[in-house]
């Protein structure tokens, strides 16, 4: 059940999530400036970088506050370096992602690893921007691309997987419990 | 105590490899070859038209003559260039041009969408059928 935080804890949450948006879109940043696209040749391919401090927001502090975060970045993303049309198509694509971190954490709870959390999640991610498309170009053509994008985000899943696995499990247990002990 | 409650606050993900990561993975793996196998199959005939969509606007473009198409749409230029019966864009100012980069379609099935400058390059067969279409995101 959720409690209700004092005006000193929500001001440290505020400033907490703050600084998760800024790593997010630090991430984006520097993943738009990456030339990916030179080493796997797949059109659209994004390392997905930014979802690994959704992911640390998602754990270390709630769904909620992983969604807001996830959802800020695509509106300040497409505001900064895109158009409505980046916006549309990030937002389904972080919605259905969030959904799978969301859908999977609840089912397997601690039998999976951050790998296959970061997996399902970069492969929902691909799913939701190209339900966007079929609904933008008005075809189910745009799924013959999908087998393509599945496997990037295979790839790249895996990746953020390994990065959020040798990060310090202290980052996520001292936003829950650190200062409880 | 610091963060917001909630039921995820009980566990974290493991940090090494799981069997659930396997099995999730290994079923992405097996949807993503029965899509391909799928999507290889269903096509055998060979293109000899492409189909040219610029917001909504339709013009067919046989592939046995080569030729240079230039194409304005949504304030980019395009240039569709027909060459040995393969066709792609050769230059494009779209913001990142990621469509100038696309393999060319002809020889094989399938095609070419630019979604910024709401462009559609399709191949089509003897009977006019369509083909399917490689998604450029923004």
């Amino acid at each position: 059940m959720m409690r209700t935080l004092s005006s000193r804890e929500r001001i440290k949450l505020i400033c907490r999530l703050s600084a998760y948006l800024s790593f997010a879109l630090i991430l984006s940043y520097v993943e738009a400036l990456l030339p990916a696209g030179l080493f796997i040749p797949i059109p659209g391919f994004k390392l997905g970088l930014a979802n690994i401090i959704v992911i640390i927001c998602y754990f270390g502090e709630s769904p909620l506050c992983a969604f807001g975060v996830s959802l800020a970045r695509v509106l300040i993303s497409a505001l900064l370096f895109g158009n409505l049309s980046s916006f549309v198509f990030s937002f389904f694509g972080a919605a259905l992602s969030f959904i799978s971190i969301f859908v999977v954490s609840a089912l397997l709870k601690d039998k999976i690893s951050f790998i296959g959390l970061s997996v399902v999640s970069a492969v929902f991610h691909n799913i939701g921007q190209f339900i966007c498309s079929a609904f933008y170009v008005g075809s189910l053509a745009a799924f013959s691309y999908l087998p393509a994008l599945m496997i990037s985000g295979l790839i790249c899943g895996t990746v953020t997987g390994v990065i959020l696995c040798v990060l310090p499990r202290k980052i996520f247990f001292e936003r829950n419990f650190g200062s409880s002990k | 105590m610091r963060g917001t409650g909630g039921f995820m606050k009980r566990f974290l993900p493991k940090n090494k490899l799981t069997f659930a990561d396997v099995v999730v993975c290994f079923a992405i793996a097996l949807i993503t070859l029965g899509l391909s196998l799928s999507f290889a199959f269903s096509k055998n005939e060979k293109p000899c038209k492409i189909e040219v969509i610029v917001q909504n606007q339709s013009s067919v473009y046989s592939l046995e003559e080569n030729d240079a198409i230039g194409i304005e749409s949504c304030g980019f230029r395009y240039v569709i260039e027909i060459s040995d019966g393969e066709a792609f864009i050769s230059s494009a100012t779209c913001p990142d041009k990621t469509c100038a980069h696309m393999k060319p379609i002809g020889k094989r099935d399938g095609s070419i969408v630019c979604i910024p400058g709401e462009l559609i390059i399709k191949t089509l067969n003897e009977r006019g059928d369509g083909d399917d279409a490689d998604i450029i995101l923004p």
